[in-house]
């Protein structure tokens, strides 16, 4: 056939009368003919051109029609063609003709009868284009196949209706280990876990013309894979195509942990720089507190002393005086030790710890500070997660104290089986949590908060106090 | 003999209290007036005009350095002498370089300070011993 879809006859006659007759007779658009004069032309022409049908004088000169006939059965690419031998009735070439009873073979005998001829010639040309058609459909066939069987996916069709699995290819036992045989008449669900099954059954409820799952399946080997299902729904059948995504699976889960191990380094170096930063902060206080206060109040003894030797008349009462601001010396020493050694908690427990903390506050008169807390007995945990709620409680209580200009707050402390809340709110100026960046006391606080894993909320507006929130979980 | 008179300009409660006894042992001396802060201190020596103020150099509002410039500009007259527990020699330097006529620690003896501002009152400047021991 040639490329505009044409069928192409070979009209093979060394009589030019005899072609112009047959050209005449077979003429029609959808047909090209074309001639040779000799045996061998026709041969030539056969091999270049893309014949479909080759009419062919049995009496020739050179080559007769049934040698010519013989050479091109043995060519692949002229085996295929039909040959409708045109010849005087003889019995000799009705026997010869006999030899080639496979194939599509047939006779003319001359003189032609017009609608023999054409009948004739009709008939095996239509064959030819089946056969042809035929052919290359059986090559696209096979090309799928190959496709198919050396696909890495699963391939295969299953009935929508019953789930079994119709046809499946290689690619099946590659990845789950059971073979096409094995597989074939089972239903789909045989091979995935019973959670996959109503899930992918739900999908189903849908209505959709395309599913897409993922599943965790079990191998013949008792190893298990996750595989990527695509599955196309159409004329009661599922066509699948089913990938192993185990590696991908893999590699993303380490991706994951190594960026879950890089981002926990991050928290630590950042909990170690506060804690640094607190830390260094403390010790410019604990300086300060030294120098600013105790010290001066000292320097004030040593005066009245050196005074008092050269006044005696004063002695007595520089002395006093003197007694006096050392004992303030001495109280300024005890709150500063007091606020650097963790308290004992262990001996009076976090509740009655921030109690205490509460009652030298309200000593002071400018803050009024209560503990609320359902808690009877005392709380069973851990004792240095004791020492940092009471220094949060601390740090907190500072803060409100330098900055809230609050006249209550309050501490409240409650505890299930998973839990540990605790908050202090207070009734102060409160701040913009979304405009102030958290101060070195909040960092701080947030910092003790990290190292339990606890959470950390501060609520506030300005004018409407702050609430600090903490819950850390218990175990 | 006019009295000299004198301010001080300190926070620390105590320290105030130990200044008024030792200056009322001082019968040349008049106390003008005492402040805790700067922002206290400008309006009395305003009023007082006093002959010496003693400044504290740590205050709550104002650093020492930064206290100068105001008083004396509220009380040009005035006579600085910066008292601070600091006994390294470059707050000192810097005191006077600002305007200051003397600088003492807390530490002083009694006799230094009374030194200090009899030295201030002649017009001499005075650094007290344990920073000029120092260096």
């Amino acid at each position: 056939m040639m490329e505009n879809g044409k069928a192409v006859i070979l009209i093979v006659d060394d009589k030019p009368a005899n072609i112009l007759v047959l050209e005449s007779l077979l003429g029609s658009p959808d047909r090209t003919l074309i001639s040779a004069n000799s045996g061998s032309e026709a041969l030539k022409k056969a091999l270049e051109e893309e014949v479909d049908l080759i009419i062919l004088d049995v009496q020739m000169p050179d080559i007769d029609g049934f040698e010519v006939a013989q050479l091109l059965k043995q060519k692949k690419r002229t085996r295929d063609i039909p040959i409708i031998f045109a010849t005087a009735e003889s019995k000799e070439h009705s026997f010869v003709m006999q030899g080639y009873s496979e194939g599509a073979i047939d006779y003319l005998f001359k003189p032609l009868d017009p609608d023999i001829a054409r009948a004739k010639v009709a008939v095996l040309l239509k064959l030819q284009m089946q056969q042809k058609e035929l052919r290359e459909k059986n090559i696209s066939l096979q090309n799928a196949a190959l496709l198919i069987n050396n696909s890495a996916d699963i391939i295969g069709i299953i009935d929508a209706e019953s789930f079994m699995i119709e046809e499946i290819n290689p690619a099946f036992q590659v990845i789950l280990g059971f073979s096409p045989q094995e597989a074939i008449n089972k239903s789909l669900f045989y091979f995935l876990q019973p959670e996959d099954e109503s899930r992918v059954k739900e999908m189903l409820d849908a209505r959709k013309d395309r599913l897409s799952f993922e599943t965790y399946t079990l191998c013949k080997d008792q190893t298990w894979k996750w595989l990527h299902w695509n599955i196309v729904v159409s004329k009661e059948k599922w066509f699948v195509n089913t990938r192993d995504i185990t590696e991908q699976k893999f590699a993303e889960k380490r991706k994951q942990e190594q960026e879950r191990a890089e981002q926990s380094l991050k928290q630590h170096k950042l909990i170690t720089e506060v804690t640094i930063q607190a830390q260094e902060k403390e010790r410019t206080e604990l300086g300060r507190e030294l120098h600013d206060n105790i010290n001066q109040i000292l320097a004030t003894v040593r005066m009245y002393l050196k005074m008092s030797a050269t006044n005696p008349s004063k002695q007595e009462e520089l002395i006093a005086r003197s007694a006096d601001n050392l004992d303030h010396a001495i109280e300024e020493i005890r709150k500063l030790s007091k606020s650097l050694v963790a308290p004992s908690l262990g001996d009076m427990g976090l509740l009655v710890a921030l109690k205490e903390l509460a009652e030298e506050i309200n000593i002071a008169g400018d803050l009024k500070v209560s503990v609320i807390t359902e808690i009877t007995e005392s709380i069973k945990i851990d004792k240095n997660m004791e020492v940092m709620l009471y220094r949060i409680a601390q740090e907190q209580l500072n803060n409100v104290r330098k900055y809230a200009s609050a006249t209550h707050a309050v501490i409240s402390l409650s505890m299930d089986r998973r839990h540990l809340s605790f908050s202090i709110a207070d009734d102060g100026i409160g701040f913009d949590t979304t405009q102030k960046a958290k101060g070195i006391g909040l960092k701080n606080i947030s910092s003790r908060v990290d190292f339990y894993s606890g959470d950390l909320s501060i609520n506030s507006e300005p004018g409407k106090g702050c609430e600090l929130e903490i819950s850390i979980p218990l175990h | 003999m006019k009295q000299i008179t004198l301010a001080f300009v300190e926070d620390h409660k105590l320290v105030r209290q130990m200044w008024m006894t030792l200056f009322e042992e001082m019968p040349e001396v008049k106390i003008a007036g005492e402040s805790g802060s700067l922002a206290e201190a400008i309006p009395m020596i305003t009023e007082q005009q006093p002959d010496i103020v003693l400044l504290d150099i740590n205050l709550p509002d104002a650093s020492g350095l930064d206290a100068v410039p105001y008083i004396l500009e509220s009380s040009p007259k005035t006579r600085i002498v910066a008292v601070s527990m600091h006994n390294q020699a470059s707050y000192a330097r810097q005191m006077l370089e600002l305007g200051a006529r003397a600088y003492v620690t807390k530490n002083s003896s009694p006799e230094e300070i009374f030194e200090a501002v009899k030295a201030v009152m002649r017009g001499e400047q005075y650094i007290c011993e344990e920073i000029r021991n120092a260096n």
